[in-house]
């Protein structure tokens, strides 16, 4: 056995060790725990009982039949994290050193380290948003915290809060969601507000139990406008190896949502999550997803163009250094006419790492005067690198433009011996490359984002991180 | 009608035992799957009145160094070859194939030749052929599939020496309630594989042609030329799998999709870990000419071995308005338009195609699908 396999292994036992402590080991997820949390934040009853609701549907579904192996992932270990009666230890010397080191080389100051780590449960940013959050009061905007939306705004959440748009019954992985999601964001955009700074759900990934099974709900309403981002590029630590949240998002009559993502967890993850936009006639939806960490992610957002003139437009940016598995993709589905979809994919895959593009998009008929456009580009750095492509495209109506187009290629050797004829080192050429590469997500996000996603990827290729 | 060809054969007799036996427990072949919708459904009792069935012996004519053979002796000839790259266990229809061929042909091929193969028929089809070729080989092989019947299978497996051109190509006109091909090459060194498929009859075709580019150097070219009408289903895959060095691939398809129709197609470019300096493309187009006809596409790329060059892209739409327009300002009438822009598209592949009689025969069964009676 090699060292490394060695360590894996111990890594694993350790942490057993520490779950069994906490409750009685092999119990796993049970409606007492669900109760448990449901009355824990004191839900309304409805809530309770959609909770118990996913849960069995979760119990009943059967785990993906495709995609990256899942195999070791371990439902039993959710219930610890779960559980609101979990003690919560905030301790800075249980983050592994890798990410610390990383926190280092990124240059994130110490308070905001404890926080993006998930261990410092006080940490919010309150001086930064309190002048924001008083101009969205004004205008009638809410962010809010997704519990808090529950106490809140009943009717509103009761109403879209998994119902017409992501159904517990979606998905495994919805199912587990629906029956133990918490916090998360609440967003609603009254008609014709523009929310001009960027909503960020940057430093509130903090609170008790939350970043694992976040549920994000943004409703939009006709002609609004409203820029989310979500996570951040800096490595996020997870006690447990399953992050599986849930986006629903509203883009009613001519409103415009972007919701941007960079997820960058640690790389013992699993990273499965369901993200979906309901988008009405000529509202538009960006996607912006940036999936740099964990061991698998799983992440297709979807776009239902359900109102004429609707359009979505899907950039997804994978990179998957050693060990990763990064499965992402889009699904687009055309169901009124004039409707427009545009599908930019990108991977990079390093070491033995694997990136796979898997989309579909289709278009019923009756969709007139639609158009579709995929590109897939992969880049291949190492000889164990892998990347797959894998779309799926239906077209039933003939007035349709559908182009689809992919490449993959080894990170050309001719660009990097010119660069290196001006006077570029080898590994200084490969990171322009890169660079150039993502720039189209890079571009779509706030500075300090792009700054330090550009870092990251840098600090990745240089094999300098864990 | 000789009987049963095949009573005395061994090995045939082996695989008739062990395909009967599969054929209970296997599945249909798989069909791609989205949420909601499976791409191909197969009809139910497809095998029902498969009993005792004669065999047929199709018009065969060779020109140059061909041997070939049929019955019990091209079964003696090919020996393990057959049914060695298809595998009777795939799926269900591999296995009713396997329990009932009843055209065998085995050719052994050597320097430059040439055959042609021809079946016209009215009663179950179970057609096989297998295809060896020496080192040093240029041989052009053609099928054609009339007639009608209510099921058909064709397979074909070719294995190549050493720096060896066969140049395949198969039109499936036959209008069979199910027609089901599998097709499959293993190419050795320094040698090419051509396919050309040309699919136009029948009620649901499923079609899978696949290329082992194992050799280092070799090389695997596939044209597809398909246009179903009606409630004609035709479900297509092409797949080739890179594993030798230096191992090329080009493959490009054109379809047109009428009336309630449905065009169906998988490309697959697998480029295995040993595979370097790979280049693989993949094209394939769609022209819906009616708004109840449908396409579905999933060009797949695999890459195992990031020395590689590889692209694949994927079209479809209608007949651009403003090209239609053009045609009509030139005093043509919708009509005429239409058509001579259905046969402008089948062009670019049909300039590829380097067997000559092949190519007539496609244009005569496009230009018959044009110009029917709407």
């Amino acid at each position: 056995m090699s060292e490394e396999k060695v360590e894996k292994n111990q890594e694993r036992f350790e942490h057993k060790v520490e779950t069994e402590k906490a409750f009685d080991a092999g119990k796993g997820l049970t409606e007492d725990t669900i109760k448990a949390i449901s009355k824990d934040k004191n839900e309304p009853e409805w809530m309770t009982k959609r909770r118990l609701k996913a849960f069995r549907h979760f119990k009943k579904r059967p785990m993906p039949n495709w995609g990256p192996d899942l195999s070791e992932l371990d439902f039993n270990e959710i219930s610890h994290y779960v559980r609101p009666d979990a003690e919560q230890s905030d301790n800075w010397e249980e983050v592994p050193e890798e990410i610390k080191e990383t926190f280092d080389k990124l240059g994130i100051p110490e308070a905001e380290k404890e926080a993006l780590s998930g261990v410092g449960a006080q940490f919010e940013s309150q001086v930064v948003y309190q002048n924001m959050k008083d101009e969205w009061e004004e205008k009638g905007v809410i962010f809010m915290d997704m519990d808090k939306a529950v106490q809140e705004h009943p009717e509103l959440v009761k109403e879209y809060f998994m119902t017409k748009n992501v159904p517990a019954q979606d998905n495994k992985f919805a199912a587990l969601h629906g029956a133990v999601w918490s916090g998360g964001s609440f967003v609603y955009v009254p008609e014709d507000v523009e929310v001009e700074i960027p909503v960020q759900a940057y430093f509130r990934m903090n609170q008790k139990g939350m970043g694992q099974f976040e549920h994000t709900l943004i409703i939009a309403e006709p002609g609004s406008k409203v820029h989310y981002i979500e996570g951040c590029s800096a490595p996020q630590y997870t006690r447990s190896n399953l992050h599986a949240g849930c986006v629903e998002v509203f883009v009613k009559e001519g409103a415009h949502v972007q919701y941007s993502t960079v997820q960058n967890w640690s790389k013992n993850t699993y990273n499965l999550n369901t993200k979906r936009a309901k988008v009405d006639s000529n509202g538009v939806m960006e996607w912006v997803s940036g999936s740099m960490g964990s061991k698998v992610t799983m992440l297709y957002p979807s776009s239902h163009l359900n109102g004429e003139g609707a359009r979505a437009n899907h950039i997804t940016i994978g990179y998957a250094g050693e060990g990763q598995n990064i499965d992402t993709g889009a699904k687009v589905v055309h169901n009124a006419p004039h409707t427009k979809s545009t599908i930019e994919s990108k991977s990079i895959s390093q070491g033995d790492g694997r990136t796979n593009y898997r989309g579909l998009v289709r278009v019923p008929k009756g969709s007139h005067g639609s158009s579709v456009s995929i590109e897939c580009d992969a880049l291949m750095f190492d000889k164990e690198a892998t990347s797959d492509t894998e779309p799926y495209i239906e077209i039933k109506e003939d007035d349709v433009e559908m182009a689809h187009e992919a490449t993959v290629g080894r990170i050309g050797d001719e660009e990097i011996h010119y660069l290196m004829s001006r006077g570029i080192e080898e590994e200084e050429a490969k990171e322009m490359i890169v660079r150039g590469f993502i720039e189209p997500i890079a571009k779509e996000l706030p500075l300090e984002y792009a700054v330090e996603l550009n870092r990251l990827i840098e600090l990745e290729m240089e094999g300098s991180l864990g | 009608m000789q009987g049963n060809q095949f009573e005395n054969e061994k090995r045939m007799k082996n695989i008739r035992k062990k395909a009967k036996e599969a054929y209970k427990e296997l599945e249909m072949p798989e069909s791609i799957r989205t949420p909601g919708r499976t791409w191909t459904r197969y009809p139910k009792n497809i095998q029902d009145g498969i009993k005792n069935i004669e065999n047929f012996n199709p018009e065969v004519s060779t020109e140059g160094d061909i041997d070939y053979y049929t019955g019990a002796e091209a079964a003696e000839k090919a020996g393990e070859k057959l049914l060695d790259s298809i595998k009777l266990e795939e799926n269900k229809l591999n296995a009713l194939h396997a329990a009932n061929i009843n055209s065998l042909i085995y050719i052994k091929a050597r320097g430059n030749s040439k055959a042609h193969i021809k079946y016209d028929t009215d009663d179950f089809l179970f057609a096989h052929i297998v295809i060896e070729t020496e080192n040093n080989t240029d041989v052009r092989i053609t099928e054609e599939f009339r007639g009608k019947n209510k099921l058909q299978t064709s397979f074909t497996e070719i294995y190549t020496g050493d720096n060896s051109r066969v140049n395949y190509g198969a039109i499936e006109s036959l209008d069979a309630k199910l027609s089901y091909s599998h097709r499959k090459a293993i190419v050795g060194r320094d040698s090419t594989v051509k396919w050309l498929n040309g699919q136009f009859e029948g009620k649901l075709n499923r079609t899978k042609i696949e290329t082992i580019l194992k050799g280092d150097n070799s090389e695997t070219e596939k044209i597809g030329v398909w246009y179903p009408i009606n409630k004609q289903h035709f479900d297509i895959s092409l797949h080739a799998y890179h594993i030798g060095t230096n191992t090329k691939c080009d493959m490009d398809s054109r379809a047109v999709s009428d009336d309630k129709s449905r065009s169906i197609y998988e490309g697959l470019q697998k480029v295995e870990k040993t595979a370097s300096d790979t280049k693989s493309f993949q094209d394939q187009e769609t022209l819906l000419l009616s708004d109840r006809a449908e396409a579905d596409a999933s060009p797949k790329l695999m890459i195992e071995n990031p020395e590689v060059e590889a692209s694949h892209a994927a079209a479809s739409g209608n007949i651009q308005k403003d090209k239609k327009h053009y045609l009509e300002s030139r005093g043509l009438t919708d009509e005429q338009a239409e058509r001579l822009v259905v046969k402008g598209y089948f062009e670019p592949v049909m300039s590829k195609i380097t067997l000559p009689d092949l190519k007539e025969s496609i244009r005569k069964e496009v230009i018959k699908k044009i110009e029917r009676e709407k």
